[in-house]
């Protein structure tokens, strides 16, 4: 578990809202897999189709602000991803990753400048560090009470947790 | 120590004797609305919980307005989910094509001062108009609030805006709140809360309240509000909302940051294309030409806001190259702007009344933009695409300057064309 992984870095800049994670008419898609292939379509359209596991988003400011589609961090997700680096989040977007499961971490802009679009980077699961041109950045753990429902991996998981303790005390 | 009024309604909501930012609490909530989009996906993540039943079905409130009339063969399976899941939950507070959420919730009584407020849609700020906590949720988090009537929240840090002076004649409320963005930018607010006071807020009316809140989020703010004074009283007094879980409000609790505004100060202003937070008086875009003009969504789709629009195009033929169309936002805004003559008044002109809905404002139907279109357009938003072609360009403003650009067939001001 607590290896160290090479991954991609996908970068992105200031304010991609979520109609640019996702456009709106792909939300009708009943299929996340199949709206997934059009994630990204206007800021990077090569991004759905080449995305790895694990490889992780690196954005500046703002990033998932607009509209509260869970499809947007939902396609990311199905896409693999499973932690996304900003200097801001939109509050929404933030929101619906924690109970996703997906880790979204706040870094610095100086930090966001070590990136690279493309390039590989390593994670060190066991330290919550990314190394990235010599530098390690530390990744600020979430509170208990945020890192419970992403440990359980999501809100329902969390809700459905507590519910069944509930029944075992009655 | 004294308290905001975010932090004083979620100090309550949450059982403490009071709440800092920075805490995290759970929260009970009052209200709960889902509409058309996300019904299907609500549905199905609460379908994944051990709960059977909803935590109270008479907090639960669920709309169609999005997807009215049907856009595609989808649309159809929504209502229906939203009415098997009415009847299973015992849910009477559905409402199908009677309008856009954000006015059927003020409209319909289901907010009232000091509520907690959540909704599956980004725009539920709006409903801080009437000093209720209020904001955007998930359809993930919407499911445990519906099993357990609860929600997790960070208390946030309010931006505090005192509003001083009076409105010039052909400033409104959008004006305000386009200000309020070209200070704060499209994240001076994130996961902050907006809270506006001062001498300027008795003047300003419910309609005008809401389209500030409605803004809020714009921001990247978490939830606006303004604190109930004699409007909300009078306000709530028509809908029939509760005002028992009212807070007094502190005398100088603590913020973040005021920022002071004039309201004499202010022009009428505009978004321009593609950026929410990129505003510029009215004056700066003068004379470009508009191939759509835009009066409607849960900004600026309320009475008052016909009223305006009505008086400057009454009488008047709008330019051929000028699709001009009107989308009240409610049924019952609709029965007014027929009853008092302000429909005819539109139609005559050469608009197009549609249906009240959210279709043109998040690009879906009833006036998608091309490639080569320019808009002017009294919603929210104008991200690249949000409105059809990503390359179209949409231009916010009030009604009053989305109805003088459209009598023109260019972006015009009262005294300027």
């Amino acid at each position: 578990m607590s290896e160290t992984i090479q991954t991609k870095v996908w970068k992105f800049e200031d304010d991609i809202d979520t109609d640019q994670i996702i456009a709106t008419q792909y939300l009708v898609n009943p299929d996340i897999h199949d709206m997934a292939r059009y994630a990204m379509e206007i800021p990077k359209p090569e991004f759905a189709s080449s995305v790895q596991k694990d490889d992780i988003i690196v954005a500046r400011n703002n990033f998932g602000c607009g509209s509260s589609r869970e499809q947007a961090p939902q396609v990311l997700k199905t896409l693999g991803v499973k932690m996304i680096l900003a200097v801001s989040f939109a509050r929404i977007f933030y929101r619906n990753c924690i109970n996703l499961g997906i880790r979204p971490y706040e870094i610095s802009l100086s930090q966001y400048n070590l990136f690279d679009d493309q390039s590989k980077v390593t994670f060190d699961s066991q330290n919550n560090c990314i190394e990235v041109q010599s530098e390690s950045i530390r990744l600020n753990p979430f509170p208990p009470f945020v890192e419970n429902i992403l440990a359980a991996g999501g809100l329902i998981a969390h809700v459905t947790q507590q519910f069944n303790t509930n029944q075992e005390k009655k | 120590m004294s308290h905001t009024l975010t932090e004083k309604i979620l100090a309550r909501a949450s059982g403490h004797e009071s709440v800092s930012p920075g805490d995290i609490v759970d929260v009970s909530v009052n209200t709960a609305f889902i509409h058309d989009v996300f019904i299907s996906g609500v549905v199905e993540e609460f379908s994944k919980l051990p709960h059977k039943k909803v935590w109270h079905p008479d907090n639960i409130v669920l709309i169609a307005d999005h997807e009215v009339p049907a856009v595609s063969e989808w649309a159809g399976e929504c209502y229906k989910t939203m009415l098997r899941f009415a009847e299973a939950q015992n849910i009477k507070r559905i409402h199908i094509a009677e309008g856009v959420c954000h006015q059927l919730i003020p409209e319909k009584g289901y907010v009232g001062p000091g509520m907690v407020i959540v909704g599956t849609d980004s725009h539920t700020t709006t409903h801080g108009a009437l000093g209720a906590f209020s904001t955007g949720i998930g359809t993930t988090e919407m499911a445990a609030v519906l099993a357990t009537g609860k929600i997790w929240l960070k208390v946030p840090e309010t931006i505090h805006f005192e509003l001083s002076g009076a409105l010039s004649k052909g400033v409104y409320a959008k004006d305000i709140v386009l200000s309020m963005l070209g200070i704060l930018g499209a994240e001076g607010a994130t996961y902050k809360a907006i809270e506006i006071t001062g001498s300027a807020v008795k003047d300003l009316t419910m309609a005008d309240r809401l389209t500030i809140c409605n803004m809020g989020v714009e921001m990247g703010a978490k939830n606006a509000l303004f604190a109930p004074d004699a409007t909300t009283m009078a306000y709530i007094k028509d809908s029939g909302a509760s005002a028992s879980d009212m807070t007094h409000v502190d005398s100088s609790p603590s913020y973040a940051q005021t920022i002071q505004m004039n309201l004499s100060e202010i022009k009428p202003m505009l978004a321009f294309p593609k950026g929410v937070d990129d505003i510029h008086p009215v004056e700066e875009a003068i004379g470009t030409e508009i191939h759509e003009a835009f009066i409607g969504s849960c900004t600026n789709g309320r009475y008052e806001d016909f009223v305006v629009a009505a008086n400057i195009i009454r009488g008047k033929k709008i330019p051929e190259h000028v699709r001009l169309i009107i989308t009240p936002a409610s049924m019952h805004i609709y029965k007014r702007l027929i009853a008092d003559g302000l429909a005819l008044d539109f139609i005559n002109a050469g608009a197009m009344i549609t249906n009240p809905g959210c279709g043109l404002c998040y690009g879906k139907h009833g006036g998608v933009l091309s490639k080569t279109d320019v808009a002017i357009a009294s919603n929210n938003r104008n991200f690249p695409g949000r409105l059809g072609h990503k390359d179209s360009q949409v231009y916010l403003a009030s009604p009053s300057t989305v109805a003088w650009s459209a009598v023109h067939g260019k972006i015009s001001a009262p005294d300027k064309v």
